[in-house]
This record gives structure tokens, sequence and C-alpha cells, in this order.
């Protein structure tokens, strides 16, 4: 009968086995992951069961985590959420790895063509589950930015907001019109942020391309650079990110913005600002976030139900609250508090829009237009400049 | 059997390979270091769209990279700030270096810590913290208003290169002074005495000896300090006003915003063989000048 002795076994591990299976097991541990990249992916099993962990990735407070809560308890829904500093990281986390089970993401609505037909990185919606979303106003249920062709739900809206100018109250007159900025007074204490869309989609309205936004030829879109530059000129800086623009206007850097967000106002007067919103006179622009569900995700049921949630008259009243915006839902109306009604004017959401409307992203790829790319490209020039 | 024939454990020890103590650090640089850096290597080479690459060559990265004017001007920004940046930490660190190893008995531990501790503060915040100093409203302008000093606050204290290159020194200067301290530390004093007894006065003795042995360090700190500097692209955002873009986020563009990893990889490759080439022609002209021998 064989014993076993420790000691033994110990001796014949020598330095050079030990090295061998050392190597062996690290190799296992570097391939391992590259493999199961590598591997078709796994076919996510819809459970009809609502629980169990969300894995979610998006801007941080999208997650909803206090509108959401008693909902999440009493499902037994645990939320792992993985925040962004970039709406591209959503697309550029979902294409390099797709071994990462995400189950809940939200796009603005410019990226809808690229994540479903280009990316192939959302799946459809069961509309029957949604029973919140013939709730919402008809605009967002009938816009081009979630529904397909053939009628199949791919993006739930619950959450929007107009683009147009934040400026000090109390320190000037709200801005009448866009070239209002470019004025003397206003040298050295105008913000700008780094919002490329946002940019380019205002310069196009101010020389009059809004029509056409956001398909602008090569050649307007030279003028659209020539006009940012001379607001660059003007600029103190240009922010990172709308909330170090309210720093801005909190610190006294700059009175007002090109361009800006209702949002602001909220963050800057918590802090004791009296800073305002206005769309001047030429327009500003739109944006609407939707949820939706990856094609690579795991637990689909729960996602369904977190986002018919989501857009129920409670929780929409209490994420306009938190994240300083409008609600989907007319029925949340009624439930906001006094300073997040008076964002937006709910009588008459149409004027609101047509005022701010909503576009796409430009195209990726025309002989015709200025591509994605052209756009980048020239707004990295305006910056560098 | 002679004790000198027994072999001492030293002897043992520098006999026998000790290649296996370097396998765990070896192991991490490969894996996640040099491999993934081959990766990207061979992705510059290839097409990519839509973050995804083709395995089809091209030099296309590679001419869009070189022949694009704002990746220029972003490279060039990028280093004048990143070298500005090094020589000025350089210049502030040795002197505090150097007064830390020969001049001070009592509490050179204290300050040590004291140098090292400031590691432990977030980047982000020191960053922050000198929004909070330079801004239109902030702590300089406002102390020169009330002494009536200015009329006006200054704005070229904030969003300015100025602004950039002051933050980065902030956060870089330990990290030069540190190796600057050890190269210094490590000097023997019977070198330095040596020089005196042999006639060299105090700036002799430190130009012949004190300079060439520190070198390495100075190098090292120099280095660590550039290519930090030039590769941020954080800073600049922050604090750097409408001074200019980095090529660091250009970078990050191309592999964020438009998902082309090939590009993004050849811009990456462009600024290391530059940042190389930079690092190294200071070291060489060390050299030539008989400031350092072997760094």
């Amino acid at each position: 009968m064989p014993i076993y002795s420790p000691s033994k076994n110990l001796n014949k591990l020598t330095r050079r086995d030990f090295l061998k299976l050392s190597g062996v097991g690290l190799v296992t541990i570097g391939l391992g992951p590259t493999l199961a990249s590598c591997a078709p992916r796994a076919t996510a099993v819809p459970t009809q069961a609502v629980g169990g962990k969300l894995d979610f990735l998006s801007w941080e407070g999208y997650d909803l985590p206090t509108c959401m809560d008693t909902w999440q308890k009493a499902k037994g829904v645990t939320m792992s959420s993985s925040y962004i500093g970039d709406h591209s990281e959503i697309q550029a986390k979902l294409t390099s790895a797709q071994t990462v089970g995400y189950d809940l993401i939200t796009y603005y609505q410019g990226y809808f063509d690229l994540y479903r037909d280009e990316l192939k990185i959302i799946q459809p919606i069961d509309r029957k589950k949604v029973t919140n979303f013939d709730k919402l106003y008809e605009l967002f249920r009938t816009e081009e930015f979630w529904v397909d062709k053939q009628g199949a739900l791919w993006g739930v809206p619950f959450t929007w907001g107009a683009e147009g100018c934040n400026y000090n109250a109390d320190k000037t007159d709200p801005p009448q019109s866009w070239r209002d900025l470019l004025k003397p007074e206003f040298k050295g204490l105008l913000g700008m942020v780094d919002d490329m869309n946002g940019a380019v989609v205002v310069a196009g309205r101010i020389l009059g391309y809004g029509d056409q936004l956001p398909n602008l030829t090569p050649d307007q879109l030279a003028e659209v650079k020539a006009l940012l530059l001379e607001y660059k000129t003007q600029a103190r800086g240009i922010a990172p990110s709308f909330g170090d623009l309210s720093d801005l206007l909190v610190s006294g850097e700059v009175i007002v913005t090109y361009p800006g967000w209702a949002a602001v106002n909220i963050w800057a007067q918590e802090r004791g600002v009296n800073v305002q919103h206005t769309i001047p006179a030429e327009g500003g622009f739109a944006f609407i976030d939707a949820f939706a569900i990856p094609a690579s995700a795991d637990n689909v049921e729960t996602s369904v139900q977190w986002i018919n949630e989501a857009i129920g008259p409670q929780v929409q009243a209490c994420q306009a609250a938190a994240l300083a915006a409008g609600v989907v839902n007319p029925e949340a109306v009624p439930l906001l508090d006094e300073k997040t009604a008076a964002l937006y004017d709910y009588n008459k959401i149409e004027e609101v829009f047509k005022n701010a409307p909503v576009y796409s992203l430009p195209p990726r790829e025309s002989d015709q237009f200025a591509t994605y790319d052209d756009w980048l490209s020239m707004w990295e020039e305006v910056k560098a400049a | 059997m002679s004790d000198a024939s027994i072999p001492t454990l030293r002897t043992r020890l520098t006999r026998r390979p000790a290649g296996w103590l370097l396998f765990p650090s070896l192991t991490v640089l490969i894996l996640f270091f040099i491999l993934p850096t081959a990766i990207f290597f061979i992705y510059s080479f290839l097409t990519s769209r839509y973050y995804r690459v083709a395995w089809v060559f091209t030099l296309e990265n590679y001419y869009r990279a070189f022949t694009t004017p704002v990746y220029w001007d972003a490279i060039f920004n990028s280093l004048l700030i990143g070298l500005l940046a090094a020589v000025i930490t350089t210049l502030v660190s040795y002197p505090f270096a150097y007064f830390l190893t020969f001049r001070i008995t009592r509490g050179r531990n204290i300050v040590l810590f004291l140098v090292v501790i400031s590691l432990l503060g977030s980047y982000l915040v020191r960053v922050y913290a000198w929004k909070t100093i330079l801004g239109r409203e902030g702590v300089i302008n406002s102390f020169l208003l009330m002494l009536g000093i200015i009329k006006e606050p200054l704005l070229f204290l904030l969003f300015s290169r100025l602004a950039v290159i002051l933050t980065l020194v902030h956060v870089f200067l330990p990290f030069t002074m540190l190796p600057i301290l050890s190269s210094l530390q490590n000097i023997p004093s019977e070198l330095i005495e040596a020089a005196r007894d042999l006639g060299c006065n105090p700036l002799q003795g430190f130009l012949r000896v004190t300079l060439p042995l520190s070198a390495t360090g100075v190098l090292a700190g120099f280095a660590y300090t550039f290519i930090l500097s030039a590769a941020d692209y954080i800073t600049p955002q922050l604090v750097g006003g409408t001074s200019g873009g980095m090529i660091g986020l250009s970078i990050t563009n191309q592999f964020v915003k438009v998902g082309n990893l090939g590009l993004g990889s050849a811009l990456s490759f462009f600024l290391l063989f530059l940042l190389v080439f930079i690092v190294y022609s200071v070291r060489w002209s060390a050299r030539r000048a008989h400031l350092v021998s072997n760094a």
C-alpha cells in the first residue's frame, strides 16, 4: 500500500518543475480570456423570472439609484453599475469586451442606427411587456430613434433635455442671439464645453443649416469650423464636461456658455449662483436618452421589467428631479416639484422640441456630406488651434 | 575538509542562476505590457472600422498620423509642455535633494516623509486645487486684490499653459525628487572630500564629482516627468483653457469615440518614438558633456 509522503513529494518538486508548472499555469491564465473572447458568444438564455443581478453601463445617475430602490428591493434585484465618462465608451466596451454581460445600457438618440445596424450590439425589446410605453407623450413613442420601420422597439426613452445657452442672470441679460456671445463684453467670459455634437449643431443652426442637419457638406462644415473658432477666441476655457461648465459659472470664470444645458441651472443654483437657461433666436437642440438591452444580455426579463418601471409616473418624476431633466410620461408632470417643473413648458412640449429639435449623428460614410470622422477631426482642430 | 572548501551562502547564491526571482515580475511585464504593446503595434498596420480590426495590411494609419496637421500641433504642444514641466521639476528638485542630503542632519526623515506623503494625494484633487488657487476669484487673485497690488484679476494665471505647467510640476515633483535624492545619497562622502583635498573649490567639486555621480538619478527623474507630462491630457483639459490640445486626447478619441484602433495605435507609437528619441538625445548630450558616463 503506497504511503503518502509529503516530504518525498516536496522533494520531487524541483525548481525546474516549479517553473514549468508556474509557466503552464500563467499561460493558461493569460490565454483563457483571449481564447474565450475568440469563442462564439454564448447565447443568452432569457429567464422569465425577475430578479438577480442587473449589470448596468451608462452615465452615473442613469441607474436611478434612489428612484428604483423600492422596486429593486421588492423584486430582489441588485444593480451592478459601471459608469462612463463619454458616451462612446458604451460602444467601445460592448464591441471589445463581448464576454462581459451587460444587461442594460442607455443611448443618445443619434446612436440608434449605429447600435442596431452597424454594431448590432442591442436587441429588440418585447413591447407588450413594457406596458408603460403607451402612456408616454406621443413624440416619445413614435420617433425613429427607437422604433424601426417594422415597428420593433429597440430602445425606451426615459429622460431628455434641451441645450441652449446658460447665463449668470445676476451679471447679464439673457442673450437674444447666439451671435451676442461674440460681442466684446463677453470676451474671456464665455465658457465652451467639449460637446462636439452640441457645438456643431448649434453652429449649423446659427449659419442657417438647421433644416439639413446633420447632413452638412464639407464646405458647410468649414463654415462651422470658422464660426467655432470665433467662439473659441472669446472663450475662457473649454470645459471637459457640463459639470465642469457649471463649476466655471459658479466660480465666476464665465457668465455665458456655448452651448449650455438646462440641468446646469440646478447644479449652479444649488451652489448659490443664479444661473438660468435660454434658447437664443437661432434655436438649440435636444437630446433624448433611451434604455436599451445589449445583444449579449443575460438577465433580459429583469431588464425589461426594470425599464417598464423606470418610465412609470413616480420614477419619472423622481428621475427628473435627480437628473434635472425632462419627463417622458405626462402622468409624471403633476408629481414634479416646482423647480423641476419650471425647466420645461410641458403644456407646449411640441414647441420645446420645435425650438430645440433632436438630431441624428452625421453619416459614417458619405461622398456628399461630411462624415462623423470629419466632424470629429474638425472639432479636434478647433480645440488644438 | 577545510573551511575554505565549504561554499558560503553568498557564493552559492551567486553561482546559481537566480532567474526565477525575476519570474513573477517578468510574467506580469510580458502579459500586461509587452503582449498588449505588440498587439497594438500589429493593429497600427491594420485597417479598422467601428472598433473592429480587419486583417488587411495598410500604411494608411501612419500616413495619416504623419501628414495630419492637427496631430503635429497636438504633439508639439504635448512635447513642449512635457519638456518645460520636466526641466522646471528637475531644476526645483535638485537643490532640494542636495540640501536634504548634504546640509540637513536633523529632521531629514521628517522632510522625506513629507515629500513621500504628498504622493498620497489624489491627482485629480490636486488639479482641482490649482483651479481654486489660480482662478479669477481664487486665492492668489483675491489676496492681490485685497492688498491693492492689482485692480483686476490676473486672468493668465488659470486656463493657460502656465497653469498646466504649474500643476504638472506640482504633481510630478516627488517623482523627480526621489530618484535624485537616491543618487545623491549613494555618493560616498570620501569622494567629495578627496576632490576638496586635491584642490577643488566647492563649485568645482560639485561640477566634477557630485553632479556626474548623481546624473543617473537626474536623468531618471527628468525622463519620468517628461514622459508622463507629455502623455497627459487631463490636466490641460481642466486648467489649460484654450491653449491647445494634447496628443493623448487625440489618441483617446481614436480608441473611444471614432473606434479607429489602427490610427489610435499608430499615433501611440508615433508619440512613443518621439519620447524615446528625446529622452535618449538628452542622455547622449549628457554623455557628450561628460556629465554622465554610464547613465
